[in-house]
């Protein structure tokens, strides 16, 4: 490293840089950085104040977002303004000796002689190698009851807006979610999808303990971090992209961490194309939880809607599907998904006239249905996408042994709503080997159709 | 010795390394003097009781390293220039070691400066980065990997 030693040591600090240092104790100001920072809080509070908050088509979300929205966003004139006194430059989260970081970011507040800018550190989270891991599908309890989140949730979790906007990073994200109750109208579960430019991230949150997600993983490493004291549990997930290449959301790069912080389990799976970009929307929300906390309490079932099992048919997808016949169903688990027509159905439907127009079709028994669409997975759910939510769904299911045996009982099979950021809602739970699946969809409005799939669980 | 004489002393004995320090990180001469700047704000914030030439040496690198940290998080919005065209190689094989060097990961490029310019061991490294002394040596591990090619060259230099 000679060569390296003999470069550096013709790099030296300019004479101006030199004045301007010699400079700093009588002028004490700042004038390039915050300049700089000005105009970037500038920019973000520009950003929160256009960022739009959907939250799906119902449940009044749309309502509560156009009031989250800030009521004034209040662009200080850096130009114009005198330069804040470097006394009013309040220090934020202090880095220990020792404590590792990735940096931190700064958040300013008031304006003009009273702007002030605080420092918060962001926690260094170790990830490991490369791991599998595979896509995770959570089960409501069958007591429970679930609805959209809104804005009132998401505000009673992390306690103030600012929370939001300024650290969290959410601010310019369409979030949805969706939250679910145990029967004594608790809070099972939160789980929210916020789906940004550059990032993306899912979270789901339960008091007192992780989770209870039935996650599939393989070959997983996790590594634990010590982050204020609180064991955060992470993992550089392999293969684990969000989005797809047509709407040109992909992002390959994903990072998941677990823990409890004050009382509230956390899993949080971020998503983007950059591994710094993912690494600070994660340590961003880890130091919110684990310094200021997140507060699940505040979150109610709302009157009447504790125990009513689903939350009301309609379209919850990117698009509505043609309804004049059953919908396509689509099979999804972290190796793929594959798509199923219905071959045995009973429907109705709205003619052009105004008339009610049925169909009635009869396929295959299941056990002789060989050419069924298969998928072989490790996931122990896959889940049903029927691109229009039903009122019932059910399955029943055989060992690939009993092929051609039409006489052959079933069993039935678990299908749960799935909590989280899939668009229609359930989870079909997998048996260990091969089995044929019948699943029996149920839409009041339409009629009744059932799918057939071969799924192979190893 | 008052504050302002204080200061003068700092910079004039630090200025240099830690200007070299936070090019080495950023790679880019502007963002380094702004880094080494915030770098003494925080000092004035602060007036750190500093034991010694050293320690006062390791805590404003230590300083200068997280703001270089926070600049590099914010980096998409500021391009860096680049380091050569600011500080030309004197010759093509420096010219190729550094373009490996700036080529290399932050963390990477951190440890290498402070282990080969500076010469802290990697105990001392991980107090300055606030790293684990076993995570600044397979920082350094890699680095050499990436940079197996100048350092077999020079052994023994």
């Amino acid at each position: 490293m000679k060569k390296y030693r003999e470069y550096m040591d013709n790099v030296r600090a300019s004479d101006t840089l030199h004045q301007r240092l010699l400079g700093l104790e009588t002028s004490g100001t700042r004038p390039v950085t915050w300049k700089k920072y000005g105009t970037m809080a500038a920019a973000l509070v520009l950003v929160v104040g256009l960022g739009a908050w959907g939250l799906g088509k119902s449940g009044g979300w749309d309502a509560l977002a156009a009031n989250f929205r800030p009521a004034a966003t209040t662009v200080p004139e850096i130009a114009d303004e005198p330069v804040p006194d470097i006394a009013l430059v309040a220090p934020g989260d202090v880095t220990e000796p020792g404590e590792k970081t990735i940096g931190g970011y700064e958040v300013v507040s008031g304006s003009g002689e009273n702007a002030m800018v605080s420092y918060y550190v962001l926690p260094y989270i170790e990830y490991g190698p490369p791991s599998d891991i595979s896509a995770a599908a959570s089960l409501v309890p069958p007591a429970g009851g679930i609805r959209e989140a809104t804005r009132d949730d998401v505000l009673a979790l992390v306690g103030k807006e600012d929370a939001l906007t300024a650290h969290l990073d959410w601010g310019g994200r369409e979030l949805r979610g969706t939250v679910g109750f145990e029967a004594d109208g608790t809070v099972w579960m939160l789980s929210l999808w916020g789906e940004g430019q550059d990032t993306a991230f899912s979270l789901e949150l339960s008091p007192g303990r992780l989770p209870p997600t039935c996650c599939v993983v393989i070959g997983e490493q996790r590594t634990i971090t010590n982050v204020w004291g609180v064991e955060v549990s992470g993992v550089n997930c392999r293969g684990a992209a969000y989005g797809d290449t047509e709407r040109g959301v992909y992002m390959d790069v994903c990072r998941e961490v677990e823990f409890i912080a004050n009382g509230v389990g956390c899993r949080m799976k971020a998503y983007g194309t950059q591994d710094g970009a993912v690494e600070e929307l994660v340590s961003r929300f880890v130091r919110w939880a684990v310094l200021e906390g997140l507060e699940l309490s505040g979150i109610g079932p709302d009157n009447g809607i504790c125990g009513y099992p689903l939350a009301p048919s309609g379209e919850t997808g990117d698009s509505v599907p043609d309804m004049s016949e059953p919908p396509i169903l689509r099979v999804l688990c972290a190796e793929g998904l594959v798509d199923g027509r219905s071959g045995n159905y009973h429907w109705n439907y709205p003619g052009e006239d105004g008339q009610t127009v049925g169909a009635i079709a009869c396929g295959l028994h299941p056990l002789d249905f060989r050419e069924a669409p298969s998928l072989t997975t490790a996931d122990d759910a896959v889940t049903l996408d029927f691109g229009r939510r039903p009122d019932r769904v059910s399955a029943v299911c055989w060992p690939d042994s009993q092929w051609g045996n039409t006489s052959a009982a079933s069993q039935a099979a678990e299908v749960g709503h799935v909590m989280g950021h899939v668009r229609d809602g359930y989870a079909l739970r997998l048996e260990e080997g091969g089995w044929i699946y019948e699943i029996s969809a149920e839409w009041d409005d339409y009629g009744t159709a059932s799918y057939v799939f071969y799924l192979i669980k190893n | 010795m008052n504050h302002s004489n204080r200061l003068e002393e700092l910079v004039t004995k630090h200025e240099h390394t830690l200007f070299r320090a936070a090019l080495a990180i950023l790679g880019d001469a502007q963002e380094a003097e702004d880094a080494v700047q915030d770098t003494f704000l925080r000092y004035l914030e602060k007036r750190p009781e500093l034991r010694d030439s050293d320690h006062e040496k390791a805590w404003l690198l230590k300083v200068t390293a997280n703001r270089c940290k926070s600049i590099l998080r914010m980096r998409k919005r500021h391009p860096a220039v680049e380091l050569l065209d600011v500080y030309p190689a004197p010759d093509t094989d420096c010219r190729e070691l550094m373009e490996a060097i700036l080529a290399l990961p932050a963390n990477q490029r951190s440890a290498v400066h402070l282990h080969y310019y500076e010469g802290y061991t990697s105990e001392e490294i991980g107090a300055i980065l606030g790293q684990r002394p076993g995570t600044v040596r397979s920082h350094l591990s890699r680095a050499r990997d990436t940079l197996r090619r100048y350092l077999s060259g020079e052994e023994g230099e």
